[in-house]
């Protein structure tokens, strides 16, 4: 009766020894998770990176669409062109759109009333893909950079390279233009997987 | 046993029980933990490929949006009369690619293009996640107009001496919208004086149509002498090149016309070289030819046009609009306006003799027509803002001044053709000779002539049956289309030598063909 009279409570031993028991359960509860938690980490990344990617193509692709494909209405930048050092795939077209690139599409005669020009660029230092809505002209300049950049919009970060090529390429007249990005994902240095994750979409100009 | 007994009777619990209750907190702890843990993982997941989900579900219901945008062309194009097609205001719905789309012609959502076009809009549905998304796109279009040219040539096009050629745009917005130069057979650039598209190379150049004066270039829309290079060797394709029309080498889509450079398609060429030339750079570089501007070279096949004179005959006579002027030419017992040689002259001179006076409607002449204007008069038929359509039964050959002029406030007014050179139904075996020298022959097969000095101002489609000459000196000032046909001759389709053209293209006359669409802009509204 004595001894389970004593043993109404926990000693602090009783006490110290479950709580090790229990973290060590925990423990290897977690090491057990672990992976899993790490697989979801980089899963979770990597989508977000993907999500990125694809929002920045998103941002494109209305532009892309309702541009066109005569030539000095949409240029692509080469390195001999200067997008080169601070810059990287560089293109510049024309939009319909009025109130800084993004109001509404006009039009003369049924046909698009151009209105601005949209610069777009890789800065590499800041790995980030810019685009720069240009309402003084109509007209892409020849090389690149064009007079002034800003202000800008940011539209894809941690992008690692970015290009546009005309289609099909080498061909006198292309009639789409395709977009690649690659972008890093963060906090995979350990990870077996690629450090970037890589999209390439084609758009085709409707005007 | 004692315990048990010790339990039974009311003692208090055994350790054994007691330490059951403490794993069993521990177990529910630790399965909280990872219940939290993987609901959250499966709710992470879940987002992302709900996101991914409809991102997938935008880009398939653009592209059905984008089918329906097909669709609705498709059925423009077989309608029997594309300029009236359209939807009811709910429009068509179709399922499609595990979506469906909906379409309007001119009806419902489907507006805002200028008038006398169409107006096509789609959207596109696709159910992803228990949500609807949709995309929606919007085109214009100009109906029965199977392509787009300011100037066609079924046989040769021909620009010669030191003529000078604008194929500018008639709404003039922001810098653009040129109008396309195309042939069957060959375009042919005789020599390095032609100038076409040549906006105040060197200086500014001043044009004088029928609004006034005006530095060339502010017909294409630019504010300011553009500042280009024109040396083709410094800058082959400078950026103005943009703002100007193609050349069409086409074919018709019922076969192959020969041509002198054994190409399937037309072909373009310089001097009396049978070389086809590749492209503008071509064009402008190896060829020297460094006052002509154009965008691109482009090959096309498109339908072969042509306009009926029965349409245009029963059309005039029907018309009554012009009964006054039949009275005041002593026609009295003459309500419509299908002429004689005589009877027309008459007409006109009442015109001519009585201001405020002008023709209507469609007037159809049973032959050919020399029109000898004096230097000191404007020939005005149709008046400032008419809608006068001059069919001609032979051949109508100008010297002196020449208007018919429409109302293009109106889709109608645009619409209307200005001067239609159908043939004699029978032409002359003995060709008469026209213009200086007699240097131009015609035989009734339904040509135009501008003698040296003329002057055309016109409106709408001017069509021939058998090819248009612009002489020396002579000039034309139209706001609409040219399309040139052939009588199976050896006469080219337009020449222009040493003279003045300014072609404000206007796609609206082209309907008159009504066949088929061609597109002007396209839109993704969202």
């Amino acid at each position: 009766m004595k001894r389970f009279s004593a043993e109404g409570g926990f000693t602090l031993i009783d006490l110290t020894v479950g709580l090790v028991l229990l973290g060590i359960v925990l423990l290897s509860i977690y090491a057990l998770f672990r992976p899993t938690f790490a697989f979801s980490r980089i899963v979770g990344e990597r989508l977000a990176a993907q999500q990125d990617i694809r929002l920045a193509i998103d941002r494109m692709s209305r532009d892309l669409h309702e541009t066109t494909m005569v030539p000095g209405r949409l240029r692509v930048y080469a390195a001999e062109a200067g997008c080169a050092g601070d810059y990287e795939g560089c293109i510049g077209f024309v939009t319909a759109r009025d109130s800084e690139c993004t109001g509404s599409f006009q039009l003369m005669g049924g046909a698009p009333n151009w209105q601005a020009t949209l610069y777009v660029w890789r800065d590499t230092a800041a790995n980030e893909l810019r685009l720069h809505c240009e309402t003084n002209t109509t007209f892409p300049v020849a090389t690149w950079p064009p007079p002034s950049l800003e202000p800008y919009t940011v539209i894809g970060t941690r992008v690692v390279a970015a290009s546009f090529t005309l289609e099909p390429f080498g061909k006198p007249e292309p009639t789409s233009v395709a977009m690649a990005v690659e972008e890093q994902v963060p906090g995979l240095s350990r990870s077996s997987l690629p450090k970037t994750l890589f999209n390439r979409t084609v758009f085709v100009p409707q005007n | 046993m004692t315990a048990m007994h010790q339990h039974s009777r009311g003692t208090p619990p055994s350790r054994d029980t007691g330490e059951r209750g403490q794993a069993l907190l521990a177990l529910l702890l630790a399965a909280t933990f990872v219940t939290v843990i993987g609901v959250s993982l499966v709710g992470l997941m879940h987002t992302d490929m709900s996101h991914a989900t409809i991102q997938y579900a935008v880009s398939r219901s653009y592209y059905i949006a984008q089918a329906g945008l097909e669709e609705a062309t498709a059925h423009v194009f077989e309608a029997a009369d594309p300029l009236t097609d359209a939807t009811s205001a709910i429009g068509v719905t179709a399922p499609y690619g595990g979506g469906q789309y909906t379409y309007w012609i001119d009806a419902g959502p489907a507006t805002g293009c200028s008038a006398g076009l169409k107006t096509l809009e789609a959207v596109g549905q696709v159910t992803a996640l228990g949500r609807v998304i949709p995309a929606r796109v919007r085109a214009c279009a100009v109906p029965g107009t199977p392509f787009l040219a300011a100037l066609f040539g079924v046989s040769q096009v021909e620009f010669q001496g030191t003529s000078q050629t604008y194929l500018a745009p008639y709404d003039v917005g922001t810098p653009g919208g040129g109008g396309n130069l195309g042939s069957f057979s060959e375009i042919n650039f005789e020599g390095t004086e032609v100038r076409l598209n040549a906006l105040s190379e060197d200086a500014t150049t001043l044009m004088t149509v029928r609004d006034g004066a005006f530095a060339d270039y502010a017909l294409f829309g630019f504010f300011a002498r553009p500042d280009y290079n024109p040396t083709p060797t410094e800058d082959p394709t400078p950026w103005v090149l943009g703002v100007f029309g193609d050349i069409l080498k086409a074919q018709p889509a019922t076969g192959v016309i020969p041509n002198p450079c054994g190409t399937a398609y037309a072909c373009v060429t310089v001097g009396n070289n049978i070389t086809d030339v590749p492209s503008v750079a071509d064009l402008r570089e190896a060829n020297y030819l460094q006052h002509v501007y154009m965008k691109r070279l482009r090959e096309a096949t498109v339908p072969q046009l042509a306009l009926d004179p029965a349409f245009f005959q029963h059309q005039a006579e029907q018309n009554t609009t012009n009964s006054d002027l039949n009275k005041l030419a002593g026609l009295a017992a003459k309500t419509d306006s299908h002429y004689t040689y005589n009877e027309f002259y008459s007409v006109v001179s009442q015109v001519v003799m009585h201001p405020g006076h002008y023709l209507q409607g469609t007037v159809y002449v049973d032959a050919t027509l020399p029109f000898s204007v004096p230097a000191n008069l404007t020939l005005n038929l149709g008046g400032p803002a008419g809608n006068l359509t001059l069919a001609v039964a032979g051949d109508l050959v100008l010297n002196g001044t020449l208007v018919n002029t429409h109302d293009l406030t109106t889709a109608s007014g645009r619409r209307t053709p200005g001067i239609v050179v159908l043939g004699a139904p029978q032409p002359a075996s003995n060709p008469t000779r026209w213009c200086t020298g007699g240097q131009e022959y015609a035989t009734g097969s339904g040509r135009l002539i501008m003698c040296e000095g003329s002057s055309l101002v016109v409106d709408g489609l001017v069509y021939t049956q058998d090819g248009m000459v612009v002489r020396p000196r002579a000039s034309v000032d139209q706001v609409g289309a040219m399309y040139h046909n052939n009588q199976n001759s050896p006469d080219p389709s337009f020449t222009t030598r040493d003279a003045t053209v300014v072609l404000r293209f206007d796609p609206l006359a082209l309907s008159i063909f009504g066949k088929g669409m061609s597109m002007l802009s396209w839109q993704q509204l969202h």
